[in-house]
């Protein structure tokens, strides 16, 4: 009937080798949530699917779900799950971290979720997820949300296509400097900056990543500046369990009363996690006050150009980051 | 008030001075065991032998017509046994997901496999899914000729069909005038204008469409049918495969959720009755058909959108004098996007009325009855207009409520409700955080239900069987849609009979345990109940007879003591009364008769009792995100004599849950570029869920209603009517803005208070 | 990296390994044979074993069949419902290993081995007993369909609360997110879990 082959590979070269032997007739499957959402809707149909949990019973098992983390490091491997990200006593630096973890999709998928699958998830656009309907990320010759109903998609960063980027984590992570580690049978120790994982719709239509389909994410390494501390939080339409209508996640430092290494990111609001810079501008070096947050926030989404229906999301977003801020530096928010 | 007669049915009235020791009492749900631990078979689990999954076929695009329909290639596939075409060349598309052929396989996944390999060809022709480009001139027409209207049991039965004549894709619903609106309004201090919107909901219940039919033969089959109506379930299969009604055994055990959609062997959109039927004939073998999420969402249905011109006219003081409801709303292709009820006929102390509401017909599947057909959305727009119009007169809500309702009943829930809401305190704390422009807000809000009492005389057949050995049985074939009816009928019988409800035995959910009424319309209880205990009285009259020609005393020297049963001067136990019946023991069957029609509170129109209800809100709201969180809600209903009140209680909480849904989370996504429900999902379109749960405080009024024999009334519809328009009401106290559109999402909220701030 | 030993070992094994340790078993599936994990399923069917409620099962399964199909149809299991077959709503949940799970989201083929237990556990552990109770109790079940889903995650929640005396209404919410309900239970739901956290129903 319809053919697929599960394979289950002792170890990771033998993954990355029927990766490579596949080519793009083959996806890896982590805790394959994602992967069966896109298989019951009809938009993925490989004929090869490598279970990388399979590798947890062997050699390569203890690395892909080890998760350590210092003051000024975390690292994880890609088969960590959400749940355990979300219950591990991270430091303040990586406070984000967890609180991101903690709050994506529900407990039970969370469970099932892993590191690796979350940041690779595919987008959740509604016209991407409709296994009718042939939108540019499909092959189509336009972005059907640009012109249709869009209320979910980017204000920031979009064109040619406009989806957001759907992972949670992502807007977490995007506060550090780090590496993602792959292997995979033509480079089994790569790496690449975690600032270059994701990429935008200009430069790449058929992934929202910059790994190759052989290639398979295997860890996560952060750092972060001694005394940072870090959160996130999010807006969404239904208040537990929903994708955010926007996210945003800060990390800061205090400083001899002023703030240092500032960085603000924000989620599902972009095809990328979306660092804001001209706001990260505002407050390096300035005073921790309510109006320095008021124009910080008001800069987070300097340039943004919304489209049909999601306008919405700038003002929310403003006062999720500008909330976020307070909560931060611990400045009281107002009654 | 009119004094309520002393009989009923020929029984004592179970008036107020009649003490219950079964009924009444807060009674834990007989089903509730077998579905706590999973033992509870719903129709999407019953596995005849031989059993084959169905699939159908469906429209991708929303308008066309069909040229072609090839079904070899999924025929051709190991597995399939059986395909039928839904569609012929020349059918005309008039939404996307209309059925086109049906498969149907050993497994499911060969079924879903088959009907995609299934080749269709459409000429697609041009199409229009939303309101606003339904209207435009030169828009494509949905409907060439007029439309039959699909009423189904879930409706109001007192409102009067549609005749008006359908223009472009416009058709008017019947009018409701009375005195002279626009005259009113002219001479009014102040007149009130604005437009309110509502979207498409779905009633989303988790279990999916679902029928299994097996053919016995030729000539009769027996169909396993998610279903609010067996009975409806049994009539349509008898009719489109020309069968004896007899020969159709229709059997619902359980039944998860349906809220209107689930009536008849067919979704509102899908022939799935005829479907299931043909592909079983054909495979000769069992088929089951179980309808997917995105076929939930596009074709079985959903509560019309709306949008209301609302132009309410007032004296200086606060007086209305008219009210103005100019409403147009989509259906799809279906009917019925009307606005209820409160606009008409809550606050009939304004003399002018006028409700005028159309169909807009659209290339989306066909709307139907949903929890209170219209009401919700009449009572957002309304509601919200009065606490607009309250604001601009400087008047308390609640009290220009009271001023214009003259309804004995719900007045005095308002005043329940003011205390047990803290009314007056919420008010005050919203004005002062709302005058200082505080970050957090808070708000209260309230809004009212009508409904009636819609129970059936003569249709629900309760059989109540007493046999030799004491044991009691009662059976009807109605099904239990999760508001406790099941409970209900053992609860009555074990009044009547002195018994344990423990002690009686209910058999229900199948066509073949006696006529029943449909779950829908709030009718169930008042039209099972009351029919219960007739035959409940009848078996005790018989069981007493017995008795007294046993014991050798007169029957009227027969009565009940506590448990026991006393004849003349013997005491005996039920179970030795027993022993004194025959064989065969007692079967006596009941039904419920006319509702008397000098009821002291009528439902417009007369011959029904009128049930109110009121719903107070309180609401948190954050400025800066938009979002709202509903931390309150206190509901004070009236449903005559509750029957059992953990089960009602549930089904009003459950309401309010549905509710505050409509209020903040709930809207069907169309995309009008493409046809297409772009939310088909339970992700995207999202069910409130335990972040949306508030604090909840449910308050009966019990009132003597004559209505019927135990005098119940249903509460299922009533208990959302109003949730969404207290909400509405709340966010309007908290900000000083009005949304006027569902559902209150954050951009909604902070989008409201950018206007204001814009406003000169 | 002091907390490197403790974070290391967290979680993950018990939730996704797949030599997973048999904790959350309500049974031991004492002389199951330990899947060989052959390099390749598919694309014929294949045989799972499980232990499904305390019962040694065994299934022939196309690998695309999800473990809520198979146990609804292929081993005839009452408990799980399908609704939103995309893991969205709970209703199919089921422990696997001790743990909740969506079983629509999980191939049949990912349980060969592994201990499956639903609602409908014939020999209920003294949590699941207390919650049925306590569902029905509350009247946390209208129509039932989300019923089979919720208990299982509470039971999930219960047995791995930190301490369960003193949960809260707010995490029984969080804890309890992914389960939808159309009837609107939430309310007896938050209240039948919080009964049998504070041991006012117990199995007994």
């Amino acid at each position: 009937m319809m053919p697929l082959r599960l394979v289950r590979p002792p170890d990771l070269e033998a993954a990355g080798r029927v990766l490579a032997e596949h080519g793009r007739r083959a996806v890896v499957r982590a805790g394959g949530i994602d992967l069966l959402d896109r298989w019951k809707e009809g938009i993925d149909r490989p004929d090869v699917v490598v279970d990388l949990r399979a590798l947890l019973a062997g050699p390569d098992g203890p690395g892909l779900a080890s998760l350590t983390a210092d003051e000024g490091h975390l690292a994880a491997g890609s088969l960590v799950t959400l749940e355990a990200l979300a219950e591990a006593e991270l430091p303040p630096a990586f406070a984000a971290v967890r609180q991101a973890a903690s709050s994506a999709a529900n407990p039970a998928i969370r469970r099932m979720a892993t590191l690796g699958g979350n940041l690779l998830q595919r987008p959740r656009c509604w016209y991407f997820r409709h296994g009718d309907l042939v939108c540019l990320k499909k092959g189509g010759a336009r972005c059907l949300a640009a012109e249709g109903r869009n209320r979910y998609n980017a204000v920031l960063g979009g064109g040619p296509s406009y989806i957001v980027h759907p992972s949670t984590l992502a807007t977490a992570l995007a506060l550090y400097d780090g590496d993602v580690m792959h292997a995979g049978a033509e480079d089994p120790a790569g790496r690449i900056p975690l600032a270059d994982l994701f990429v935008t719709p200009d430069r790449r239509l058929d992934a929202e990543h910059a790994l190759r389909p052989a290639q398979i994410l295997t860890a996560v390494r952060l750092s972060a500046p001694p005394g940072l501390r870090s959160g996130y939080d999010a807006v969404r339409e239904r208040r537990l369990y929903d994708w955010p209508y926007v996210e945003a996640a800060a990390a800061l430092r205090v400083e001899g009363g002023v703030l240092r290494d500032v960085r603000i990111v924000l989620g599902q609001v972009a095809p990328v996690p979306w660092r804001a810079r001209a706001a990260e501008r505002r407050l390096e070096g300035a005073k921790a006050t309510e109006a320095a947050f008021a124009e910080a926030s008001r800069l987070a989404f300097e340039g943004a150009r919304p489209l049909s229906d999601n306008a919405g999301k700038i003002a929310v977003g403003r006062g999720l980051v500008r909330r976020l801020l307070h909560r931060l530096a611990e400045i009281p928010l107002p009654a | 008030m009119k004094k309520p007669p002393a009989t009923i049915d020929g029984l004592p009235a179970w008036g107020p001075s009649f003490r219950p020791t079964v009924v009444g009492r807060p009674t834990d749900r007989i089903d509730g065991p077998a579905k706590v631990a999973g033992r509870a078979v719903y129709t999407t689990h019953v596995r005849p032998p031989g059993l084959l999954y169905g699939a159908i076929v469906r429209a991708k695009v929303a308008a066309g017509i069909v040229e072609g329909i090839d079904l070899s290639p999924a025929t051709k596939m190991a597995g399939v046994r059986a395909a039928i075409p839904l569609a012929e060349p020349g059918s005309r598309i008039r939404f996307a997901g209309q059925d086109l052929a049906a498969v149907a396989a050993t497994t499911p996944e060969i079924a879903r496999a088959a009907a995609a390999a299934v080749e269709v060809r459409i000429a697609p022709a041009p199409f229009v899914v939303d309101l606003d480009a339904a209207l435009a001139d030169g828009a494509p027409r949905v409907h060439e000729a007029n439309v039959a209207e699909r009423r189904t049991e879930g409706d109001d039965p007192t409102e009067a069909a549609a005749k008006g004549t359908v223009v472009g894709n416009v058709r008017p619903l019947p009018a409701f005038v009375t005195g002279d609106v626009e005259r009113a309004l002219d001479r009014a201090d102040v007149v009130f204008d604005a437009t309110y919107e509502t979207p498409v909901v779905t009633h989303c219940a988790l279990e999916p469409h679902a029928l299994t039919v097996a053919w016995d033969g030729d000539d009769a089959m027996t169909v396993w049918a998610s279903t609010q109506s067996i009975f409806s379930v049994r009539d349509e299969m008898a009719e489109v495969f020309g069968l004896a009604p007899a020969k159709v055994t229709v059997i619902c055990e359980h039944l998860g959720g349906g809220f209107g959609a689930k009536f008849g062997a067919s979704a509102p959109g899908s022939r799935m009755g005829y479907a299931a039927g043909a592909l079983a004939r054909e495979a000769k073998a069992p088929v089951r058909l179980v309808l997917d999420r995105r076929e939930e969402q596009e074709v079985t249905g959903h509560r019309p959108s709306s949008r209301q011109r609302v132009r309410l006219g007032a004296t200086r003081d606060g007086s209305l004098v008219a009210i103005d409801v100019l409403a147009h709303g989509s259906a799809g292709i279906g009917t019925g996007a009307g606005v209820g009820r409160n606009a008409a006929h809550i606050y009939t102390r304004c003399p002018n009325r006028r409700v005028r509401a159309h169909d807009v017909f659209t290339h989306a599947g066909p709307g139907t009855a949903m929890r209170a057909p219209g009401h919700p959305q009449g009572a957002f727009a309304l509601e919200l207009a009065l606490d607009e119009l309250a604001a601009h007169l400087g008047k308390d809500p609640l009290d220009l409520r009271i001023a214009h309702d003259p309804h004995p009943v719900r007045r005095k829930e308002y005043e329940i409700g003011r205390e047990r809401f803290s009314w007056d305190a919420r008010r005050a704390a919203a004005k002062a955080a709302r005058e200082e422009g505080a970050r957090i807000r808070t708000g209260a809000g309230v809004a009212a239900s009508i409904w009636g009492d819609f129970g059936r005389a003569r249709v629900a057949r309760v059989t109540v069987t007493v046999a030799r050995d004491g044991s009691v049985a009662v059976r009807n074939g109605v099904q239990d849609i999760g508001g406790g009816i099941a409970t209900v009928l053992a609860q009555v019988v074990a009044e009547v009979l002195h018994r344990d409800v423990a002690d009686v035995t209910v058999a229900y959910g199948r066509s073949t345990l006696g006529r029943s009424v449909g779950s829908g319309g709030s009718q169930t209880t008042s039209s099972v109940a009351p029919a219960a205990r007739v035959a409940a009285e009848k078996a005790k009259q018989a069981l007493f007879e017995a008795v007294a020609e046993a014991v050798g005393v007169p029957a009227a020297a027969v009565a009940f003591d506590g448990p026991s049963i006393r004849a003349g001067n013997r005491v005996l136990s039920f179970a030795e009364a027993c022993a004194f019946l025959d064989d065969d023991g007692i079967e006596v069957t009941g039904s419920r008769g006319p509702t008397a029609s000098d009821l002291p509170f009528p439902f417009p129109g007369g011959g029904r009792a009128q049930i109110g209800g009121v719903q107070f809100a309180a609401v948190e709201v954050d400025t800066w995100t938009g979002e709202v969180r509903c931390t309150r809600i206190t509901a004070v209903h009236d449903c005559g004599r509750v029957m059992n009140p953990k089960t009602t209680e549930s089904q009003v909480a459950g309401g309010i849950m549905m509710g505050l849904g409509y209020a903040l989370t709930e809207i069907r996504h169309m995309d009008p570029t493409t046809g297409r429900v772009l939310n088909a999902d339970l992700e995207r379109y999202k069910l409130p869920g335990f972040g949306e749960l508030p604090e909840i405080d449910v308050h009966f009024v019990p009132v003597d209603t004559p209505a019927n024999a135990t005098g119940s009334v249903g509460i299922g519809e009533p208990a959302t009517i109003p949730t969404a328009a207290a909400v509405a009401c709340a966010v309007f106290d908290a900000l000083g803005v009005a949304v006027r559109r569902l559902p209150i999402t954050p951009d909604a909220v902070l989008a409201a208070l950018s206007r204001e701030e814009e406003a000169p | 990296m002091s907390d490197a030993p403790r974070l290391s070992r967290r979680g993950l094994f018990r939730t996704v390994g797949g030599t997973a340790v048999l904790s959350g078993c309500t049974r031991e599936g004492g002389g199951l044979r330990r899947p060989a994990h052959p390099e390749v399923a598919g694309p014929d069917p294949t045989e799972v074993q499980l232990v499904l409620d305390g019962r040694r099962v065994r299934a022939r399964v196309p690998i695309v069949r999800t473990l809520a199909t198979c146990l609804t149809e292929d081993l005839g299991a009452t408990a799980p419902k399908v609704a939103c077959d995309r893991g969205a709503c709970g209703a199919c949940m089921v422990r696997v290993d001790g743990r909740a799970l969506p079983s629509c989201s999980l191939l049949a083929v990912d349980v060969d081995g592994r201990c499956v237990d639903t609602a409908a556990h014939p020999e209920p552990p003294p949590l699941l007993a207390a919650l049925r109770k306590a569902f029905v109790e509350h009247d946390a079940a209208q129509c039932g369909y989300c019923t089979s889903g919720m208990i299982v995650a509470a039971w999930d929640l219960l047995e791995h609360a930190n301490a369960r005396a003193d949960l809260t209404e707010d995490e029984v919410r969080r804890k309890m997110a992914g389960n939808l309900c159309r009837c609107g239970t939430h309310r007896a739901v938050v209240r039948a879990v919080l009964a049998v956290a504070r041991g006012e129903v117990t199995a007994s």
